[in-house]
């Protein structure tokens, strides 16, 4: 018996039944599963039973208390709950279409909300799956701006070391290539780990043996390898003897030694992990022609768990005191080494850092959504319990005690609810799906994968939204309807009804509420489209059609340094030989790519504000036909000559760094010192444009010739007559034939890079727009529900009024104008709003202020469009009132 | 004392009767019950085993059992004096009824 399980259904239970309801009833659950020999296999069953059993039981003492139970009928109680129940949901049956609408509109509400949710839970808060999580921490080395940085393997062993109170993993991401057919093949994600990795995690292995501290003796000693469940199922075909085969990984032959734990898929939520190598492995498998023992080169993660009666203070004592040491022994890496210890969950925390910003927005805008449907939902069950007066009054008056009433009340705005929050379940498993199947740049996200199970803490948010909603929308209404005199009530004619002043006005509330809120909506999603286009129509500062890209890492294609010219000469021949290619050029890295490279540099001249001598300035290393091949033009200078770049280092800075640095001075033949490579001379000055993304601020950027140092990594940029799409698969192909070696990883358009920073934004806008012109939608139902009735309230006033010789133009303005204050109202209050959100999504708006009299015009005029329609046909309706008929009636 | 309508209901006077012969556990009456066509699930019946002991008609008590090698609680019940009571009372009012209705009814009587 799950004893805790019990102990907190028990707590579910009013104290005063314990001992003589729920105990026994617990025990001949009990008995009847240790009778079946208690299969753990149906563990969850049984739970579910048991809890069930403890919300039966406060269920009846809720009825018992509301005055719906019988004293003498065990379980008349509840069949009290429900006779009601079914009462409320044949009432709603009666009118199938409203409850339809109700119930979709609710599902379209909670489901984008419940989905946003069930994102960012799987993404955010989930635990990693390891046993006793909350005693796993990430340990992170602080950069010099405060952020998480990478650790280099001997920091790592000294942190390790120094801090006893923790047991501390190393572990590192690698995209590797697995080799032969009929063994998986592709890229796959491979995760580096150090020996102790999976005894901090406390995994045992499905089959075979895990990494211990003996693949950390001795780096490449131990090609081995541990592959993830998932992979051993899906590219094995399962098979039992996987374990002590050869894989073939990025050209070297490792030894399978185990299977990981079912379901474990690494330490990187979003990035599933399909195999595990040693660290000491990693110039096989991250190729980057480093060694282990280099201190300061930063790559690698820490994961650790906290040793018995160790505290995250204690730890973070410890390590602080490890940093301290590091800085008393490496006083040239410059003072200020810290760590941080956070507690681990299974997304990393740069994870979170990177979406955390943009789901939260999202879950903004799909909160504000439900609260436009629960506003709407609330007007509309005012109306329809307002038409139910004269029945309330009737019972009322033959005795109802007034919980009762409001318990029917209630009834139908739980069933809504409850069926609406289901369907929204259904609504959110099928937006999630849409998502993980979204193409996501990897630009953006790396090899993120978006996994959103639905999971309990899914279904119990969705249940509380329910159960908000329903309290919300109906309850209230519920309440106040039963605060009634019936004899007064039923005295008068029952349509000129006390307190029927007072319930138009919280329905024009509610009509008020749910135009600010759609204004929001809307003005957040009018400055992020405008944000989105302005970006998209700016453009890097170079043509983006007709070019594209083809990567080589020489690490992976085992090309050595000294190989690297000749072999870039040969590609670069290569695809210039095509006769659809006008210009071709080798980069380190592609402008609006991932990843940034800096440098420290010395002007001579130049002292900057804080009195450094040294700045550090972005920088890439770039062939000389790199600027005619983007089509950037030179406004200075020119570039350097190939030939002579080999001898003489030469450079091209940007625009903005000739400003920064030469104001007054001509940039062309100035130096620049690379502190211990010597000196530079600046041939050229080149346009600004945008390296990291769209509509960013210019920055000081240098352009070093690739000619002198060919970088590891080749960016191949080709600029083409026509379609680059046909002839960059043909330089595809035209490469591996005129060298094996030359064999590209990524082959890709730029428009693909160029369109993948403004993903984000994009995806943000399109879901404020869909979410505003929803609620925009809903509002204009309400609006018309509202503008209607209080014409059906007034229509013998209007009648008398047009058989005494009002104009029916007159009646048909006061009805819009009745409709325009409304919607005036709420836009007032939506714009104020929208405002404040424009100023929270500040980081999203490029380019747009947070005040675009574009954006709030188009709002007001969308909204002004929305009310015309919605009062219209009411207003027809009131200016049609034949005076005769309405006196009569 | 007969014609006063039976305290109990029929579910408890089958519980109550169950019980004069011995002392014995929920589960079991609940079997009992199930062997009359009366389903009624953990809680709804076990409320119905409190009200029986709130109102002193039955006492009840934990006992220790291992089953499967698990040590289960079990709560049994004992009918007390005046449970005992009760199902005579009710046993006498359907009695007296039973004679009653074979009994010739008189020319203007109202039974």
């Amino acid at each position: 018996m799950p004893e805790r399980w019990l102990r907190f259904c028990r707590r579910l239970v009013p104290a005063v039944v314990r001992q003589t309801t729920f105990d026994p009833a617990a025990a001949d659950l009990e008995l009847e599963w240790a009778s079946r020999g208690a299969p753990t296999g149906q563990a969850a069953r049984f739970r579910l039973r048991l809890a069930l059993v403890a919300v039966a039981l406060q269920c009846r003492r809720l009825a018992a208390h509301a005055g719906v139970s019988h004293p003498h009928r065990p379980g008349a109680d509840l069949m009290a709950i429900l006779t009601d129940l079914r009462h409320a949901a044949r009432r709603l049956r009666g009118q199938p279409v409203l409850t339809l609408v109700a119930v979709l509109t609710l599902a379209l509400g909670t489901g984008a909300n419940l989905a946003v949710f069930s994102t960012a839970n799987a993404m955010l808060l989930e635990p990693i799956r390891a046993p006793a999580p909350d005693r796993l921490v990430r340990v992170y080395p602080l950069s010099a701006d405060g952020g998480f940085d990478k650790i280099s393997y001997p920091d790592y062993q000294d942190a390790r070391d120094g801090a006893p109170g923790l047991d501390l993993a190393a572990h590192a991401e690698a995209l590797v290539e697995i080799g032969r057919a009929g063994e998986g093949g592709g890229v796959r994600v491979a995760e580096l780990v150090s020996g102790n990795y999976f005894r901090v995690l406390g995994l045992a292995p499905e089959a075979g043996r895990l990494f211990d501290v003996r693949e950390d003796e001795g780096e490449l000693a131990h090609p081995v390898v541990v592959l993830s469940e998932t992979f051993w199922r899906a590219s094995l075909g399962a098979a039992p003897d996987a374990v002590g085969r050869s894989l073939t990984i990025n050209g070297a032959a490792f030894d399978v030694i185990g299977i990981a734990p079912k379901g474990f898929r690494g330490t990187f939520n979003a990035h599933p992990v399909d195999l595990w190598v040693p660290l000491t492995m990693q110039q096989v498998a991250r190729p980057r022609g480093l060694t282990l023992d280099q201190r300061g080169w930063g790559w690698m993660s820490m994961i650790g768990r906290l040793e018995p009666r160790t505290t995250l203070v204690e730890a973070q004592r410890q390590l602080t005191l490890v940093a301290a040491d590091h800085d008393r022994r490496f006083p040239q890496r410059g003072a200020g080494f810290a760590f941080t210890v956070t507690p681990a969950l299974a997304a990393t925390d740069g994870d979170r850092q990177l979406l955390g910003p943009m789901l939260a927005a999202v879950f903004a805008f799909t909160a504000l959504l439900l609260a436009v449907t629960c506003a709407n939902l609330g007007g509309l069950l005012q109306a329809r319990l307002g038409a139910r007066r004269r029945e309330l009054a009737i019972r009322q008056s033959l005795g109802a005690n007034r919980r009762r009433l409001v318990w029917d009340g209630t009834a139908e705005a739980l069933l809504i609810a409850g069926a609406g929050a289901t369907a929204g379940l259904l609504v959110a498993a099928l937006m999630t799906s849409l998502l993980s199947s979204l193409d996501l740049p990897e630009s953006l996200v790396g090899n993120l994968t978006l996994v959103a199970p639905v999971g309990w803490r899914v279904v119990a948010y969705a249940a509380g939204l329910g159960l908000f909603a329903a309290l919300l929308f109906g309850a209230l209404p519920a309440w106040r309807a039963s605060r009634l005199d019936a004899s007064g009530f039923l005295k008068g004619d029952g349509t000129t009804i006390g307190g029927g002043r007072r319930r138009a006005r919280s329905r024009r509330l509610m009509v008020v509420v749910q135009v600010a809120l759609s204004v929001v909506l809307l003005v957040a999603s009018g400055l992020l489209v405008t944000s989105v286009g302005r970006r998209d129509a700016l453009g890097p500062g170079f043509e983006t059609t007709r070019l594209g890209l083809l990567t080589i890492n020489t690490n992976r294609q085992r090309i050595e340094p000294g190989a690297r010219r000749p072999l870039a000469d040969l590609a670069l021949e290569t695809i210039r030989r095509d006769p659809a290619v006008t210009h071709a050029a080798l980069a380190m890295r592609a402008p609006l790519s991932s990843g940034r490279d800096s440098m420290t540099f010395r002007i001579p001249g130049y002292v900057a504000p804080s009195g450094e001598g040294a700045v550090s300035i972005d920088f890439t290393l770039v062939g000389a036909d790199y600027f005619s091949t983007l089509g950037v033009p030179m406004v200075a200078g020119r570039t350097w000559d190939p030939l002579a770049a080999v001898r003489a280092p030469s450079a091209v800075v940007n625009e903005t760094m000739a400003r920064r640095f030469w104001p007054s001075a001509d940039p062309v033949g100035q130096s620049i010192d690379l502190p211990g490579r010597g000196q530079l001379t600046v041939t050229g000055v080149v346009q600004d444009f945008s390296y990291y993304s769209i509509g960013e601020t210019p920055r000081p950027y240098i352009f070093l010739s690739a000619e002198t140092e060919p970088p590891s990594e080749w960016v191949l940029h080709v600029r083409t007559s026509g379609d680059e799409e046909p002839v960059l698969a043909r330089l595809a192909r035209a490469l591996p034939a005129a060298d094996a070696r030359l064999s590209p990883y990524e082959v890709i358009p730029f428009e693909t890079l160029r369109r993948a920073p403004l993903f984000p934004a994009r995806l943000l806008a399109a879901g404020a727009s869909l979410f505003g012109v929803f609620a925009l939608l809903l509002t204009a139902v309400g609006l018309y529900g509202v503008v209607s009735a209080s014409v059906s309230q007034r229509t013998r006033e209007i009648g008398l009024r047009l058989a005494l010789g009002a104009q029916p133009g007159l009646v048909l303005g006061e009805v819009l104008r009745e409709a325009g204050v409304l919607a005036a109202a709420g836009a007032g209050f939506g714009l104020v709003g929208g405002y404040l959100a424009a100023t929270g999504l500040r980081g999203w708006i490029v380019g747009v202020s947070p005040f675009d009299p574009g954006v709030y015009l188009s709002v007001a005029a969308a909204l002004s469009a929305l009310t015309l329609v919605a009062a219209w046909v009411p207003a027809r309706r009131a200016a049609a009132v034949d005076p005769v008929a309405a006196l009569k009636n | 004392m007969s014609n006063r309508l039976p305290d109990i209901t029929h579910l408890q006077f089958l519980v109550l009767e169950a019980l004069e012969a011995a002392e014995q556990a929920g589960r079991d009456l609940r079997r009992l019950l199930e062997a009359h066509g009366v389903k009624n699930s953990a809680p709804a019946f076990y409320q119905m085993m409190s009200r029986l002991e709130q109102a002193d008609l039955v006492t009840g008590r934990y006992d220790q059992k291992v089953v499967s090698g698990q040590h289960v609680k079990e709560r049994r019940y004992e009918v007390t004096r005046a449970g005992r009571r009760a199902v005579q009372a009710t046993r006498h009012f359907y009695r007296a009824r039973a004679v009653a209705a074979g009994r010739p009814v008189r020319k203007g009587s109202h039974a």
